[in-house]
């Protein structure tokens, strides 16, 4: 069984999260601001944080900056600001990943369950010679199978293949034209049309909220293109 | 040392020693080179009184009585005996003479202040020169007097004390014009406290009052007047310049030369006064043009120009100040908007959390499950309005920051068709899309545009007749784009267009379902952020909204 901590100065948040987390079989620890959760992470064992931004006291970034110096435990952030600027400063602090308010419960939940995979299986895998890898993502090209955070994930053959197109490029925009031209091998004439609607798919099966994807991204205008968050 | 050169009880010590050492050293001159050229320095001289030219010129000439000669013999025999002592007692006087002289010129106009003019220093210089000037003259015509007369006087006890005090007059005159003089360029304002300096300034001041009425009286007269009066002035120098040539016989080819040189010269000035208008046109259209820091450089303008230029520079500062006023206000109001915002998220995570908490409870009551409906349907649309409302306040005071790089719209019209393939099927719309056939680059921020895109997208869903179709046409233009939507709207459009791109304003007037009634705003927001523009027309049902980008 794993222990969540669940750090934020509004206790009505606090057991809201209680509520969902116990129910998913989770024990749950509580803190009110960034010093006590220090201390119980000092204490006792603790898998998974949840760590909200602006509290009183010592605020979400400090105590997870102070907390990275000693240990990789999973810090998912709570933010109440939607800005960019807050969501990257988070992650290059030392936060896995982040949440912003008003959250819906179950996106939480999803968030929970894939960094406490990722945080099990730390090391456990053994690296295929031919898998491809992004964040929670790997394609085992062998076994055409795809896992995401220890998941299998079951693909048509078309998202298969756009899949290990962005896979073998991290970081490259592709545009639907040239998707389409690589994966059907034949010209768009006006038919790369239906590369969104793959990519849609895809994302849907991949991310746990496709409308900000984390890996998966679509870059407006050019294209897509399969990166980390915050790397 | 310092203090006794600023003590005025010293100095006043000095100046009195000065003038009895001056005049000791006078004295003992004179009669010291008397001696020499009566008596040579020779100490075993013997005294001839009856045959010096003293007696000769003073006695023997002159019937006197013997009392009087008496009193000669005594003076012969002063100056006899003392024939050794005389020079060398002037000698000695001199250097003490100069010695105060010194120190009198080093502690003029000191005071334990400081350097300051007092009592006389402070009168105008000609006045106190003038008086000691006269003091000096009368001193030396007493002098002359005495010499000259020395032998009629009847006692030469007056003389001697009449040439005494004629010397120690003009030594004092001297002295003391020498002592105002250093004090007052020791002040470093010799000239300040003159007639003339203050007759000058009076002139200079009366000058500068004549011109400025002057340029007053020029400044006065209407423009048209003045460009008159400077043709009339032209055609005057023009006129005269002919009479003089007329006139001369055998220099016509000078004067006529002249008279070129001086409308050469009205040409040269004509030229520059277009180029400054020009420079001033060219202000005029920046500033219409919305170029707020663009200054009229006044410095080489003249006259008339000039003070446009000013007063083209003074708009220019009001309005860029209003402007940024402006600017303050709208970015105040979002830093409020966007605060009040966080702020409420907080609670509404709460809200939300706890209506899906309830919607997990076994619940009897069919009506409290109802009453959980609307509570969760209520507070999705809050949600949504919280986001939508920090987006339109951002969108529309221009704090947003946009980065514009080109873009092919065609791809991105390509993704927001596959990111809402399904929603519009779902919705029963049809799409029909008409892209161009090669790419279509333009200038716009991607996610920007995207957010652009995903509102009339979401409208077409939320908005759009079952069973009709939504257009797409993307059109190339010689400079960017214009992409239009068009789809035919469920309930009826009876309110006009512009004010279905207020805030808050929906079609269907009665404010229910979800929305927040700022997606064309924000849309139309976004997009001038980015440079184009949103054009809205309602024709019946039919609901058509293009997009222009510029390139």
């Amino acid at each position: 069984m794993y222990t969540t901590l669940i750090c934020d100065d509004e206790p009505d948040i606090r057991s809201a999260l209680r509520i969902y987390l116990t129910g998913e079989g989770y024990a749950v620890r509580e803190a009110s601001n960034g010093m006590e959760a220090l201390e119980i992470l000092s204490r006792e064992e603790i898998h998974l944080v949840l760590m909200d931004i602006m509290m009183p006291g010592m605020d979400g970034m400090t105590a997870t900056a102070k907390l990275r110096q000693h240990s990789n435990v999973p810090v998912i952030l709570i933010t109440a600001k939607s800005e960019d600027t807050d969501k990257i400063a988070g992650l290059t602090l030392g936060a896995d990943d982040y949440v912003c308010k008003p959250f819906n419960p179950l996106e939480v939940l999803a968030r929970v369950r894939a960094q406490l995979r990722r945080y099990a299986m730390l090391g456990g895998m053994p690296a295929a010679s031919s898998a491809l890898r992004c964040g929670g993502i790997r394609m085992d090209d062998e076994g055409k199978t795809v896992t995401n955070w220890g998941e299998e994930v079951s693909l048509t053959p078309t998202e298969y293949d756009i899949l290990r197109l962005l896979l073998q490029h991290p970081g490259k925009v592709f545009s639907s034209r040239e998707i389409y031209q690589k994966v059907w091998r034949e010209a768009p004439l006006s038919a790369e049309g239906t590369v969104p609607v793959h990519i849609r798919h895809l994302r849907e099966k991949l991310e746990i909220d496709p409308a900000n994807p984390r890996y998966l991204k679509v870059v407006w205008g050019k294209g897509y293109k399969l990166e980390e968050d915050g790397k | 040392m310092k203090k006794l050169l600023e003590s005025k009880g010293w100095r006043a010590l000095a100046l009195f020693l000065c003038l009895v050492f001056g005049l000791m050293t006078v004295a003992c001159g004179a009669c010291g080179l008397y001696d020499y050229f009566e008596f040579g320095m020779d100490p075993g001289a013997e005294p001839n009184y009856t045959e010096s030219d003293f007696y000769y010129a003073y006695v023997h000439e002159r019937p006197l009585s013997s009392r009087l000669e008496d009193g000669y013999v005594n003076l012969y025999m002063f100056l006899f005996n003392g024939r050794m002592v005389f020079l060398p007692l002037a000698g000695a006087g001199l250097l003490l003479t100069l010695a105060l002289f010194a120190f009198l010129l080093a502690s003029a106009g000191r005071t334990p202040e400081g350097v300051e003019l007092r009592g006389v220093h402070r009168w105008p210089l000609e006045v106190y020169a003038g008086l000691l000037a006269a003091v000096f003259l009368v001193g030396l015509m007493v002098l002359f007097w005495i010499v000259e007369e020395i032998g009629y006087i009847a006692y030469l006890g007056i003389a001697i004390p009449g040439l005494a005090a004629a010397v120690l007059a003009m030594g004092a005159a001297v002295l003391l014009l020498c002592m105002t003089l250093a004090a007052r360029i020791r002040a470093g304002q010799w000239w300040k406290n003159t007639v003339c300096y203050f007759l000058l300034r009076l002139c200079g001041r009366l000058l500068r009052a004549l011109g400025r009425t002057l340029i007053a009286a020029v400044r006065a007269i209407p423009v048209a007047w003045k460009l008159a009066l400077v043709f009339c002035g032209v055609s005057l120098i023009n006129i005269f310049g002919i009479v003089l040539m007329v006139e001369s016989r055998g220099y016509e080819g000078f004067w006529l030369f002249a008279l070129f040189l001086v409308d050469l010269a009205g040409l040269a000035a004509s030229l520059l006064l277009g180029v400054q208008l020009r420079r001033l046109r060219q202000a005029g259209q920046a500033m219409a043009a919305g170029d707020l820091s663009y200054t009229v450089d006044t410095q080489k303008l003249w006259g008339e120009l000039k003070a446009h230029g000013e007063d083209l520079n003074a708009v220019r500062a009001g309005l860029s100040r209003a402007v940024n006023e402006r600017m303050r206000s709208e970015r105040f109001k979002t830093e409020l908007i966007t605060n009040v915002s966080h702020d409420l998220k907080t609670p509404l995570t709460s809200i939300v959390n706890y209506v899906d908490l309830l919607k997990k409870e076994e619940i009897e009551s069919p009506q409290a499950r109802e009453y959980i409906k609307v509570l969760d349907r209520q507070s999705q649309r809050l949600r949504k309005l919280t986001e939508d409302l920090v987006d339109a306040s951002k969108a529309s005071s221009g704090v947003l920051p946009v980065s514009l790089e080109t873009l092919d719209l065609r791809e991105l019209v390509t993704q927001a068709g596959g990111e809402y393939a399904e929603r519009l099927s779902r919705a029963g719309v049809e799409t029909v899309t008409t892209l161009p056939e090669g790419e279509c680059p333009i200038r716009a921020d991607g996610r920007l545009l995207w957010r652009v895109l995903d509102n009339l997208f979401l409208n077409v869903c939320k908005y759009a007749q079952s069973g009709t179709r939504f257009y797409v046409n993307l059109q190339p233009m010689d400079h960017g784009a214009a992409l239009t939507l068009r789809n035919i709207s469920r309930e009826p459009l009876n309110i006009p267009a512009e004010e279905l791109m207020e805030r808050f304003v929906r079609g269907d007037r009665s404010r229910s379902g979800e929305g927040s009634g700022l997606g064309l705003s924000i849309a139309r927001s976004l997009m001038e952020c980015m440079g184009g523009s949103l054009d809205l027309s309602l024709d019946g049902d039919l609901f058509k909204v293009t997009l222009y980008f510029p390139q």
